[in-house]
């Protein structure tokens, strides 16, 4: 691909949660086990990916400048000025970044303390609470998805008046693994069931959800 | 078409609103003491890169437009002008009355459908035969000067035209002419169409 102004267009943020979203009752008709809209954005959606590396120190070269460096993963946020967006929907992901959206619990009532939120099963199955946010990219035609994403707060900022609110979110993506979905038992046979692997766990591709 | 000296001729103001107001259907405004002037302002950011240096740039970005017009109204209705007040004030239920702060004007609705206080503004055009036809417009204040004394009154107007759209990912039904995903791709802001 050559060099070119790369415009994105029309970002029409996405949402996708997990299985559950189709039977938790009181939820406005939103099924947003399916791929939902959230919203525009009032100015350009920021991608913040942070890389973790640490330094392999030698003393040969000295203390500050390492001769090799180790990458331990990474992260990203994402935030955005959302200006015409769905408050409904908009709640269902406050309530799964506050730990889930189970039976009885809305956004503002509280899962127990420590709750996680991916709670061992597979992306998008019920009672997986991380969101898949994708943002589209119509004239680019390169959209990001970000398979386990949750609003952190802060910064979450819901202004309130006579003027449009445009709210503030954030997302972070990680790289979301559970050694309950390691294929099998731990036996000598299998050294590495249950076990938390890293490799080839996806941060973020340029696919959407369906 | 060739070329030829343009003259519009006899150019009456009439206007249209939502099927709630009081001007549901074209309605007479009135006529100018002078030119009506239409002033698109075209919204282009320029693309600066360093091996062009910081001022000059090698592409520009077409970020749509909105339309000014300007009319000097002075024979003209003066209780249609006061709708027209009160709808671009965002629907005040009389004439000097305002609604509550914030109402949007489009209301996420439709064109014409209630809830939708932009005018239509409708320039007739008898002579060139090319009328203009602002689907959303609105007055601005200011400037809008009614001068009041013993003279005919010369009422200076100023019109917005905007793009008005009640889904701007595109496809809403206030501008049918798009589709989910393209955004402003067919918008029309004008056209030379009149309302009935």
């Amino acid at each position: 691909m050559a060099n070119a102004y790369n415009i994105n267009g029309e970002t029409m943020v996405m949402a996708k949660g997990g299985a559950h979203f189709a039977t938790v009752p009181g939820l406005g008709g939103i099924v947003m086990s399916q791929p939902t809209q959230v919203g525009l954005a009032s100015d350009s959606i920021r991608i913040t990916p942070t890389f973790r590396h640490t330094n392999v120190p030698s003393a040969d070269f000295g203390p500050a400048v390492p001769p090799e460096v180790m990458f331990n993963l990474a992260h990203v946020d994402i935030s955005m000025g959302l200006i015409f967006w769905d408050n409904q929907v908009v709640d269902l992901c406050m309530a799964e970044a506050m730990g889930g959206l189970g039976a009885g619990f809305g956004a503002g009532k509280m899962q127990p303390a420590g709750q996680m939120l991916g709670r061992g099963r597979p992306l998008l199955a019920s009672g997986n609470s991380f969101i898949s946010m994708v943002l589209l990219s119509p004239v680019l035609g390169i959209p990001w998805r970000f398979p386990a994403s949750y609003l952190t707060a802060p910064p979450l900022e819901i202004p309130l008046g006579t003027k449009a609110s445009l709210i503030q979110l954030n997302w972070r993506a990680i790289p979301y693994a559970s050694p309950l979905l390691s294929g099998g038992n731990f036996t000598s046979g299998n050294p590495r069931g249950k076990d938390v692997l890293s490799s080839g766990v996806v941060l973020w591709d340029h696919f959407t959800d369906d | 078409m060739s070329r030829a000296f343009f003259v519009n001729g006899e150019s009456m103001v009439a206007v249209k609103s939502n099927v709630a107001s009081a001007i549901p259907v074209l309605t007479q405004l009135g006529l100018t003491d002078s030119p009506i002037r239409i002033t698109p302002n075209f919204r282009h950011q320029d693309i600066i890169v360093d091996a062009w240096g910081p001022q000059v740039p090698p592409e520009i970005q077409a970020f749509l437009l909105d339309v000014n017009i300007t009319i000097s109204l002075v024979h003209f209705d003066p209780v249609v002008l006061a709708v027209c007040e009160s709808l671009s004030i965002g629907g005040g239920a009389a004439d000097g009355t305002t609604p509550r702060a914030g109402v949007l004007m489009g209301g996420n609705a439709a064109r014409f459908a209630v809830g939708n206080n932009y005018i239509g503004l409708n320039i007739l055009s008898p002579v060139a035969g090319v009328p203009w036809r602002f689907l959303y417009t609105y007055m601005t204040g200011p400037p809008l000067t009614f001068p009041l004394g013993t003279e005919r009154s010369v009422v200076t107007t100023n019109w917005r035209g905007i793009l008005y759209t009640n889904d701007p990912f595109g496809g809403g039904t206030a501008q049918p002419g798009t589709a989910a995903g393209t955004g402003a791709l067919g918008a029309v802001i004008w056209d030379h169409i009149l309302d009935t």
